[in-house]
C-alpha cells in the first residue's frame, strides 16, 4: 500500500487510515536508502507522532511536496502541505512538522521527498513586522536620535504604508519575490525604506516638506560602483527599481528609462 | 576652548538610536544624516572621549565609529567643535546625499550596542 503525501495535509484519497494525528505532529522518517530499487525512495519507517508543541519555522521549507508511501501496493493517498508551518530537516533525519490534523496509514514504512519549492509564503504575512516597526517609529518622541530629531511624521507614516502595500500587490500581480526591507526613521521626520542584497542597494525616503519619495540604488561595476538617485514618481518607476533590485544588473540599472531622467554615477 | 586638529587616522564617535541598527547588525544609512537645516553631522573625536560618555548623552544609545579620513575622500570638512558640555564634540559638514550616506553607514563599525539589545 502506497501513501503519498503532497501538498494543506487534505486527504484527497485515503486508505484504512488508522492512525489519527492532531493539532502538532512529527513524522520521523529514519534514513534514506536505495536498497529497496531504484526508485530512489527512502526505505525506513520509524513513524512518530507527537503532540509537542511548535518548533521552529523553518521558512526555506514553507511548501512543497512529499510522499510518504507504505510497503506492498500501489495505492496511495495525497495529502497537501500546508502553507506553514512545516519543514524537512537534514537529509539524514528526516522530520516534517506540521500544525493540521492527518491521518496516515498504520503501515507506512517508508517515505521520500518529492520535491521543495521556494518559500511561497503569504507576503502580507511576512510584511507584518514591517508594518508593526512603522507602528512603532509613528510613537517616537521628539528629539529620538538625541541630535534633535522630529517626530515622525504621520504623512510619511502613511505614504509609506502605501508604497508597503503597493509592493505587496506588485508581487501578487508579477510574482517578483520581493524581500522584506528594513524600515528605519529619517531625523526629518520622514521614514526610510531600505534593501541590501550582497552588492545591490535600493532605497526609498520618504519625506512630507516637501513630500517627495527619493530612490536611492547602487550595484557593482567593473569600474567601482554605479549609482543611481533621484525622486519616484510613479507605480512604473517603482516596479522598475524593484524589478531590478529582484532579478536585474547593474546594466539594468544604467538603463533605467525614467520619466523624469535620474542623476547617475560611476564613483 | 581651543579646537584641535583632526587627523585622517582619527576615529570619529556617531551616536545611534536602536531604530538605526538593522537586523544583519549593520547601521542604516538614515543615522548619518545632518542636523535639520544645517550642513552638519555631529560626531564625537574619539581620542577625546569614550563610547560610553558619548553614549551616555541619550539613555539606551550605542556608538558607531569610523576614520576622519572617510568623510574627507567624499568631498566633506570634519572639524573639532567642541561645545561647553563636550569637548569632544566635531563635525562632520557637507551636503549628505544618499551616496554619501551609504558610504559613511559602510564604512562605520559598532563599537556600542545600544543598551536595550544588550
Amino acid at each position: 500500500m502506497n501513501l503519498e503525501i503532497s501538498g494543506n495535509f487534505r486527504v484527497i484519497d485515503d486508505p484504512e487510515p488508522t492512525e489519527t494525528i492532531d493539532q502538532w505532529g512529527i513524522i520521523n522518517y529514519g534514513e534514506p536508502s536505495l536498497s529497496s530499487g531504484s526508485t530512489g525512495f527512502l526505505e525506513e519507517r520509524t513513524l512518530v507522532s507527537s503532540g509537542a508543541t511548535p518548533f521552529e519555522f523553518k521558512d526555506s521549507y514553507s511548501k512543497g511536496s512529499v510522499r510518504f508511501v507504505s510497503s506492498g501496493t500501489s495505492s496511495f493517498t495525497n495529502v497537501e502541505i500546508p502553507e506553514s508551518p512545516w519543514f524537512i530537516t537534514d537529509k539524514i533525519n528526516r522530520i516534517i512538522v506540521f500544525p493540521k490534523r492527518v491521518r496516515l496509514a498504520k503501515e507506512m514504512t517508508w517515505a521520500y521527498r518529492d520535491y521543495v519549492e521556494p518559500p511561497q509564503t503569504n507576503i502580507a504575512r511576512q510584511f507584518n513586522p514591517v508594518f508593526q516597526r512603522i507602528g512603532k517609529l509613528a510613537r517616537l518622541p521628539e528629539n529620538w536620535d538625541s541630535y534633535g530629531a522630529r517626530p515622525v511624521c504621520k504623512n510619511s507614516i502613511s505614504r509609506g504604508v502605501i508604497l508597503l502595500k503597493e509592493l505587496i500587490e506588485l508581487r501578487s500581480t508579477t510574482g517578483f519575490e520581493i524581500p522584506v526591507p528594513f524600515v528605519a526613521p529619517l531625523s526629518s521626520g520622514g521614514i526610510q525604506i531600505e534593501w541590501e542584497k550582497g552588492e545591490k542597494y535600493l532605497e526609498l525616503s520618504i519625506t512630507s516638506d516637501p513630500p517627495t519619495v527619493a530612490y536611492f540604488a547602487a550595484d557593482k561595476v567593473k569600474e567601482g560602483q554605479l549609482t543611481l538617485e533621484g525622486s519616484l514618481r510613479s507605480a512604473s518607476g517603482l516596479k522598475e527599481l524593484i524589478s531590478w533590485f529582484v532579478s536585474g544588473t547593474a546594466e539594468d540599472l544604467a538603463h533605467f528609462s525614467f520619466e523624469e531622467s535620474p542623476d547617475a554615477s560611476v564613483s | 576652548m581651543n579646537a584641535e586638529e583632526i587627523l585622517n587616522e582619527d576615529e570619529l564617535y556617531r551616536r545611534f538610536p536602536d531604530v538605526w541598527l538593522r537586523d544583519d547588525g549593520r547601521i542604516s544609512s538614515a543615522a548619518f544624516q545632518n542636523t535639520s537645516n544645517t550642513d552638519d553631522m555631529s560626531v564625537d573625536l574619539a581620542r577625546l572621549t569614550t563610547p560610553q560618555k558619548t553614549a551616555a548623552v541619550y539613555p539606551g544609545c550605542g556608538v558607531a565609529s569610523f576614520l576622519a579620513e572617510l568623510p574627507r575622500k567624499l568631498g566633506q570638512q570634519v572639524l573639532h567643535d567642541p561645545i561647553p558640555t563636550n569637548f569632544a564634540h566635531s563635525t562632520v559638514r557637507g551636503k549628505k546625499t544618499e551616496a554619501i550616506r551609504k558610504k559613511l553607514a559602510n564604512g562605520s563599525n559598532v563599537v556600542l550596542l545600544p543598551s536595550i539589545l544588550k
